[in-house]
């Protein structure tokens, strides 16, 4: 039961039982407590587990979604030869759900080592579907008439190996070679529209895709210089390639095919290294360059003769940073990063359009990208224990554009940042820090967005969010207080206010403010011994202004509040026991304040979403090396989120094939699981 | 004559008898022998499991794997620390060793990483100077615990914890509806960030973030004959990875996402209502994405009724 997060007292079980078993360690240590204490421990735990409703979030990523019954097998086995410093390890997680793992590796230790693994990823769909659609999970769908419930799931099934070789010409070469392979099955919801007529088909989306990532560095290392270098490819397989479906509406079916995303692949060739000049200044780097190519067959013909787009993208990554200490209370830092994202896509006329006043002109758009990135710190030592920081941080992008654009488009936009903090580290009592920064995003002069054939003036309005001029201020305070030795306290505070200047009208239209607020609270304490709890609190606080001029100034925030408990002890020689306690509630808010003299029809509902968890568990001790765990769930999830309320049948906006999709909302549930586990070396 | 006769069988006995019943002995000296690592004698006559820094339980992890040459000593990580070993008379208290590690030591962080960094400064490592981990003085021991077999920031089921005990956001985040496997232990915070130091921004394992979003959703890198600049630029415009209350981890809500970047022409400028009507169906289900299907970018290159919009 590894993956529900509920095995947190394992290894303070298997802690505390081997701490009481060699309290007297004889002097000679030619005791089998002696051995015990120094040779890995494994476990093995075997049991079941029962869930007494479906549901849809807390099973959603473990298999855990439905009533019944399942097999809870985890196995963390380490074997070692001391002789030799061979090691075998065997971890086997969620044996008997549908989140399944096992991985073995085995090393000579400082020689060579290897690993296998596989690892299934599930995700079960939480809405539930009710759609008359078929072929759901193939790229032919068509629609039968009746309505039923339709189960939607995806799973990843991951298969890793690697091999390290830690001494090749000598100790200080070594070579690692690492693959995966994953498949991606299953069926994600998906669907088309047309504002013709407002018709939206229900068009469930295959996934039947592959990716494939392999990487092989060499490496040198001695104690000043270390360097790798090596290749890393990846590799991306889908099939089918469209999506077609006929539900007898010509509105929709004029959209079939739809291209389901297309094979790529990359190829990237790396070095990097660092050398310790002296024990107080290191420099380090990489250079990486990167060809990304996408040449799958059209899924239709093209009038422009090309049947692929001959995708080719080449990235050049340059690092360089020093890191110096020229006296006992100074350090510095600067590094340097240049990425140029070089697309050298063939630019190809695809559509040829009709008439004129068009903000596009059927060319392909290849999107070039280059970015440079400075940074410069200091760091004094102060007396008590502080230490004041400075810091200067430049970011320059530039990215290409075309002629007909129906978004405003900039060359260059430039950042600077300054940051000045102060941090105490070196305390018993009381450590943290104070931040705050200024950033200050500027660039070039917008282009002026024209429109096709006829060259008139497009609208010049938005400055778009990552584009447009921003002030940030950045105000961080962190807190960790140990007033007493059983207590501890931490805070931390962290504010961000944007203010951008999204216009380019003088409209005051586009993006506006944006606002983050983060207030977190913890405290532990030591009772005894043997029980240690803690109380912690999170206030989350999201909020985006942003405004279209003679329409609406658009108001969008998420508050959270989050609380969490923890109690966990011995209740007895035999017995260990901890319960856990958490509860969040946030709000979703979408104001519009009319900005064109008419009301807003109507405001949008706030969504306010809740989750509780209790979870209790306990370790019972049948004999030295075995005994019972016990697990106990409560998990409750609530939304009055609309996404889905209104969308169907009944509802204003509908699917037109008639298929529903709904959130459960509440969904309670309770989990019971027993284990029986036997510790070994 | 005797006497020497009579003291030296007494000496003898005493050498026979004591060779006995003495305990074993290092070849080297006649010290305490080693427990776990080379020369810990010293310090595993105070440090057994018994005492308030016990340290036996090292001999469980690599660091105690005796056959390998590479394996450190007490004194390759604590430093010789002399007068901890030997308290001076005039000394009160016991002197700390050299270096000490965790929370209230009164050795500079630096020097903390660099016992670590004797061995363990190439590979992920390369560029731990110049993180802002290192920049902020959390050091090795801050995440690991070098001491214990099971060290939980290594484990992917147990490790979420140790980095959110000061990434608090995330804590908050990581619980939200929408959100990756990471509380099921499927997603490690090092499957994406490299906690050492990287090459690439916010210490992503790759050099961007696309390149670290492409190890799972390579579908959306393309390129596509129709491609959607942010897409292309950096998936955190939209998307907040840690976690939101909304679908496919969107910052922010559609239409009011789109509408902060697109200009304010036709149906752009909507209002956001419920139900289709006149406003497009721009809010519920899946927002402006009931038509813009494709937003990630098309390969289609046809535009069969205007359907360019990223819509097939």
């Amino acid at each position: 039961m590894n993956g529900l997060g509920i095995a947190g007292l394992r290894l303070a079980t298997v802690s505390a039982a081997v701490a009481v078993s060699v309290a007297t360690v004889r002097a000679d240590g030619s005791t089998d407590e002696v051995s015990a204490l120094r040779a890995p421990d494994s476990r093995v735990e075997i049991g079941g587990g029962h869930v007494d409703s479906d549901n849809g979030n807390f099973g959603k990523y473990t298999g855990l979604n439905e009533q019944g019954e399942y097999l809870l097998l985890d196995a963390d086995i380490n074997r070692r030869e001391d002789d030799s410093g061979s090691w075998l390890r065997l971890r086997v997680r969620n044996a008997g759900l549908d989140s399944r793992e096992i991985r073995i590796e085995q090393e000579r230790q400082g020689s060579w080592s290897y690993y296998l693994e596989y690892n299934e990823i599930p995700r079960f769909e939480p809405l539930t579907v009710t759609t008359g659609v078929v072929g759901i999970g193939g790229p032919n769908l068509s629609t039968a008439g009746a309505a039923s419930e339709v189960e939607f799931e995806s799973k990843r099934k991951r298969l890793d190996l690697g091999l390290t070789l830690n001494s090749l010409a000598s100790s200080k070469w070594g070579f690692s070679f690492d693959f995966r392979n994953e498949e991606k099955k299953g069926e994600r919801i998906f669907g088309v529209g047309t504002p013709g007529g407002n018709r939206f088909n229900f068009t469930p989306e295959p996934l039947d895709s592959t990716i494939s990532l392999i990487e092989g560095t060499f490496r040198y290392t001695d104690r000043k210089f270390q360097f790798a270098g090596g290749y890393y490819g990846t590799m991306f397989r889908n099939d089918p390639k469209a999506l077609t479906w006929d539900y007898g509406d010509a509105n929709l079916l004029a959209l079939s095919p739809l291209a389901l995303p297309p094979d790529n692949e990359s190829h990237q060739v790396h070095v990097s290294g660092g050398y310790s000049f002296s024990p107080a200044v290191r420099g380090t780097f990489k250079a990486a360059y990167t060809l990304a190519t996408q040449d799958d067959t059209f899924i239709l013909p093209s009038v422009s003769g090309r049947t692929d787009l001959g995708g080719r993208i080449e990235t050049t990554l340059l690092q360089a940073g020093i890191s110096a200490r020229p006296m006992p209370n100074l350090s510095i830092t600067g590094n340097l990063r240049y990425e140029d994202r070089d697309d050298r896509t063939p630019v190809v006329q695809y559509i040829v359009p009709a008439g004129a006043n068009n903000t596009w002109d059927g060319f392909n758009e290849p999107r070039d990208i280059e970015t440079t990135h400075g940074k410069l710190e200091a760091s004094y030592g102060l007396p008590g224990g502080v230490r004041a920081i400075g810091e200067v941080q430049y970011e320059k992008k530039e990215r290409n554009t075309f002629t007909y654009r129906s978004v405003s488009h900039r060359d260059t936009t430039e950042e600077m940042t300054y940051t000045a903090a102060l941090r105490r580290t070196m305390s018993d009592t009381l450590t943290g820090g104070i931040s705050y920064a200024h950033a200050d995003r500027f660039g070039s002069d917008f282009r002026q967005n024209i429109l096709f054939n006829s060259n008139a003036a497009g609208s010049n309005v938005f400055a778009p969010l990552h584009y447009a001029d921003r002030q940030r201020d950045k105000v961080r305070v962190s807190l960790n207080w140990f007033p007493t030795d059983p207590l501890s306290l931490q805070v931390y505070v962290d504010e961000i206010s944007d203010r951008y200047d999204g216009d380019r009208d003088g409209s005051g239209g586009g993006p506006r403010r944006g606002e983050q607020r983060v207030f977190a609270l913890d405290a532990g304490y030591r009772f005894s011994e043997n029980w240690q709890g803690s109380l912690w609190y999170n206030r989350n606080e999201y909020r985006w202004e942003n405004a279209i001029p003679g329409v609406a100034y658009d108001t969008s925030s998420n508050e959270g509040d989050s609380y969490g408990a923890g109690l966990r002890g011995r209740l007895h020689a035999r017995l260990e026991a901890g319960v856990d306690l958490s509860y969040s509630e946030v709000e979703d808010r979408w104001n519009q304040e009319s900005l064109s003299g008419v009301p807003v029809p109507s405001q949008l509902p706030v969504a306010t979403t809740r989750q509780a968890r209790l979870n209790l568990f306990g370790n019972y001790t049948l004999e030295e090396n075995s005994g019972i765990r016990f697990d106990y769930i409560y998990d409750q999830y609530s939304t009055d989120d609309v996404t889905w309320g209104g969308w169907g049948p009944g509802g204003t906006g509908s699917y037109s094939d008639g298929t529903v999709i709904r959130e459960p909302s509440p969904q309670k549930l309770h989990f019971v699981g027993v284990q029986y586990f036997h510790r070994f070396q | 004559m005797r006497l020497r006769e009579h003291f030296g069988i007494f000496c003898a006995t005493f050498l026979v008898l004591a060779t006995w019943f003495s305990p074993p002995v290092s070849a080297q000296d006649n010290k305490r022998p080693d427990l776990v690592l080379k020369g810990d004698a010293a310090c595993t006559r105070c440090h057994n499991e018994g005492s308030e820094f016990p340290v036996l339980a090292i001999g469980k992890t690599p660091h105690g794997t005796g056959a390998d040459a590479r394996t450190p000593t007490c004194t390759s990580c604590h430093g010789v620390s002399e007068t901890h070993v030997r308290k001076p008379r005039d000394a009160i208290e016991r002197p700390r060793p050299d270096i000490l590690f965790g929370r209230g030591s009164p050795t500079a962080s630096h020097s903390q990483d660099a016992a670590c960094l004797s061995c363990h400064e190439g590979g992920k490592r390369m560029h731990w100077s110049l993180s802002m981990h290192a920049g902020r003085d959390t050091t090795c021991t801050s995440c690991h615990q070098v001491h214990a077999q099971h060290d939980p920031v290594r484990d992917k089921t147990t490790q979420a914890a140790v980095c959110l005990n000061c990434h608090k956001e995330q804590r908050a985040q990581i619980s939200r509806p929408h959100r990756h496997p990471i509380l099921e232990g499927k997603v490690a915070c090092s499957d994406c960030h490299n906690p050492h130091g990287s090459a690439g921004p916010k210490n992503m394992v790759r050099d961007s973030v696309n390149d670290t979003c492409y190890q799972c959703h390579m579908e959306k890198r393309g390129p596509f004959v129709r491609s959607h600049q942010p897409v292309q630029e950096d998936c955190s415009i939209c998307h907040n990875p840690h976690g939101t209350t909304l679908p496919s981890l969107l910052k922010i809500r559609s239409p009011f996402l789109c509408q902060s970047c697109h200009e304010p022409t036709g149906h752009r400028a909507r209002l956001a209502q419920l139900g289709i009507g006149s406003t497009g169906a721009n809010f519920e289900a899946r927002g402006c994405m009931n038509c813009h299907t494709q937003i990630h970018g098309s390969n289609n290159p046809q535009d069969l009724s205007n359907t360019r919009g990223l819509r097939r």
